[in-house]
């Protein structure tokens, strides 16, 4: 009678061998393993939720490489991208290009736990993990290069990450130190748990649902095919998390904490303006702010306290956050716009305005003023009052521009001396996980940094777009050409 | 008890736990399955036009046998996971039965929203 996986699963994940002739810290050194502190017999309380086989991995991707080929084969055919609204199509260029390296970087982090994991298991696991992450990063090449014919924005999914755009340094900057700088603990609390439990179900699963309202239906069929996988192997996260409750809470803690607020910063970038602002209005499920709280905080909280963990200790500066940090990216990046690989759309028409108030009920007063002078400026034809001569001061931690993480009302200096040099923070959150790990964070140049440094020349907006390989093709510029300030043309927003 | 549709008040629940699945058959399948697997609980049902969650509270079980009966041709929970893109609460998966759990009914508050 065939065996059932149950009959032999706890045996294949356990083969191992008992190293003899190599020290073990030699073969698993805890730079990598992370697993300091923890007595080694405790990881064989490490169980993972979702059991995985590689005869079932390889026959059910394989039903999902299919489908998502077949999807998008015959949408190649039927010429629906050129249907799709421009503002939409902006969305997919943000995330292809902030996204399909991150994928790649990926891939390294997974095949650590292939080889650096403190239990055989979770090297097991590992394996398919790094698959998935490859197949993620093709997914996002494949997409992108049947897009180029039509616009040459696509080219950036591969691109980006071997630019200095200023955003694009944000993403690396964060990925690089939750994926290529971590251990397999830390990767595990911050990337597999607070990314991949958290955080990338809002763009793989919710914005995919926007998506697919837009009739973007290939876009989003990937999104949510790669969900699938993410949402397996983020459960590597939990089986560690257990480990390190029972033997260091306090660093499970301080690296979700740490983890959760820079993820609530860059999704508020990749994210809050592509379903605030990008999605056409009548093609909008739900707001930011909804779905946030939706997948954030009643989904991805609501597990994390079961193991134990307390909320993050600035849980109520979150909640302010949300109101306001993703409205701050947009208007930053949209006046901002020429240093953009895409083209965004300021969505403050009167409608969308009427359905920003109704959503977030402090836009108005935080946000709308603001867009009121841009608003005058482009209707009296004083274009360059709305443009940039220079480039924003950047934290010194999330790469993102001071002042973007609440409202205009919250402006303050969060600011510390380490080591003899000034650094500045974009939220007093902010300052505090850089507190936690300064010689971490302390080396790294924004691209201020690097301005003032004399990097960048010639010293202006033109020497830092050069810099950013910005080209006039893919330059950003706004996507109606101002056709929504025409909404306030006589009457003006006030 | 019932299939209800998931209030808003109901989705910001703290014990709420199930899996999200992609619109269409086979979430039809699960949302029948999950109602015979669990018989004393109610089947808490969000429909968000792409994705519906299909959640019950505390625990929520769903077998092989349930889902193949209600899609209605042979099927092996592991392939769930080709339209399952998340979901709510821990899980622990064997070859014929996958649980959503919490070990503590009530921790935690995630509806506050202050």
């Amino acid at each position: 009678m065939p065996l059932n996986r149950d009959d032999w699963y706890d045996t294949s994940r356990d083969l191992e061998w008992t190293l003899s002739y190599v020290d073990p810290e030699v073969a698993f050194p805890t730079r990598w393993s992370g697993a300091q502190g923890i007595p080694a017999e405790a990881w064989q309380a490490w169980d993972e939720p979702f059991r995985v086989s590689y005869r079932d991995y390889v026959r059910i991707q394989r039903e999902k490489e299919a489908g998502v080929k077949a999807v998008s084969n015959a949408l190649l055919r039927s010429a629906t991208y050129e249907k799709l609204d421009p503002a939409h199509v902006a969305a997919s260029q943000l995330h292809m290009g902030t996204t399909c390296l991150v994928e790649h970087m990926a891939v390294t982090m997974q095949s650590r736990f292939c080889r650096f994991a403190p239990t055989p298991r979770w090297r097991n696991l590992g394996v398919f993990g790094m698959l998935d992450e490859t197949r993620h990063t093709q997914l996002d090449m494949r997409f992108a290069h049947n897009l180029l014919r039509h616009d040459q924005r696509f080219d950036w999914t591969q691109k980006a990450f071997h630019t200095n755009e200023w955003g694009v340094l944000a993403v690396k900057n964060f990925f690089d130190d939750v994926m290529l700088n971590a251990d397999c603990v830390e990767a595990a609390l911050a990337t597999s748990l607070t990314v991949e439990h958290g955080f990338t179900n809002i763009q793989f699963v919710a914005l995919a649902a926007d998506a697919m309202a837009a009739g973007d239906i290939n876009w989003s069929n990937l999104l949510f095919s790669i969900q699938t996988d993410e949402a397996r192997h983020a459960q590597q996260g939990f089986p560690t998390l257990a480990v390190l409750m029972e033997h260091d809470p306090e660093r499970a803690q301080k690296a979700l904490d740490v983890a959760f607020w820079r993820s609530t910063r860059l999704f508020q970038n990749l994210t809050g303006p592509a379903m605030d602002y990008y999605t056409p209005l009548d093609q909008r499920k739900m707001s930011f702010k909804e779905f946030m709280l939706e997948w954030i905080v009643n989904h991805h909280e609501r597990v994390l306290e079961d193991y134990g963990l307390k909320k993050p200790w600035y849980w109520d500066d979150f909640l302010h956050s949300l109101e306001n940090g993703h409205h701050a990216m947009h208007i930053g990046t949209w006046f901002w716009r020429p240093t953009l690989f895409w083209r965004p759309n300021a969505g403050v028409s009167k409608d969308e305005r009427a359905w920003l108030n109704e959503k977030y009920p402090t836009w108005e007063e935080n946000w709308g003023v603001l867009w009121d002078e841009i608003i005058r400026n482009v209707n009296d034809g004083s274009m360059e009052q709305t443009l940039p001569e220079t480039l924003p001061s950047l934290c010194n931690l999330t790469q993102l521009p001071l002042g973007s993480a609440a409202s205009r009302h919250d402006l303050a200096p969060h600011q510390l001396v380490y080591r003899g040099r000034l650094y500045h923070f974009d939220h007093a959150v902010s300052k505090w996980c850089f507190e936690q790990d300064p010689e971490r964070y302390a080396g790294h140049q924004n691209i201020v940094d690097r301005f003032i440094d004399g990097q960048i020349l010639p010293p202006d907006l033109t020497g830092g777009l050069a810099y950013m390989g910005i080209t006039p093709e893919v330059m950003g510029e706004d996507v109606y050409d101002y056709a929504w300030a025409k909404d306030y043309a006589g009457t003006e927003s006030d | 008890m019932a299939i209800l549709e998931m209030t808003p008040d109901a989705e910001a629940s703290p014990d709420l736990v199930g899996p999200v699945i992609r619109a269409g058959n086979l979430a039809e399948a699960v949302i029948e399955a999950v109602a015979l697997d669990n018989p004393g609980s109610d089947v808490l049902v969000l429909d968000r036009d792409d994705y519906v969650r299909v959640h019950t509270l505390g625990t929520c079980r769903l077998t092989q046998a349930s889902l193949q009966a209600c899609l209605g041709q042979p099927c092996r929970l592991a392939e769930l996971e080709i339209d399952m893109p998340s979901f709510r609460g821990r899980l622990k998966t064997r070859d014929d039965e996958y649980l959503w759990f919490y070990n503590q009914r009530g921790a935690g508050t995630p509806g506050d929203q202050r």
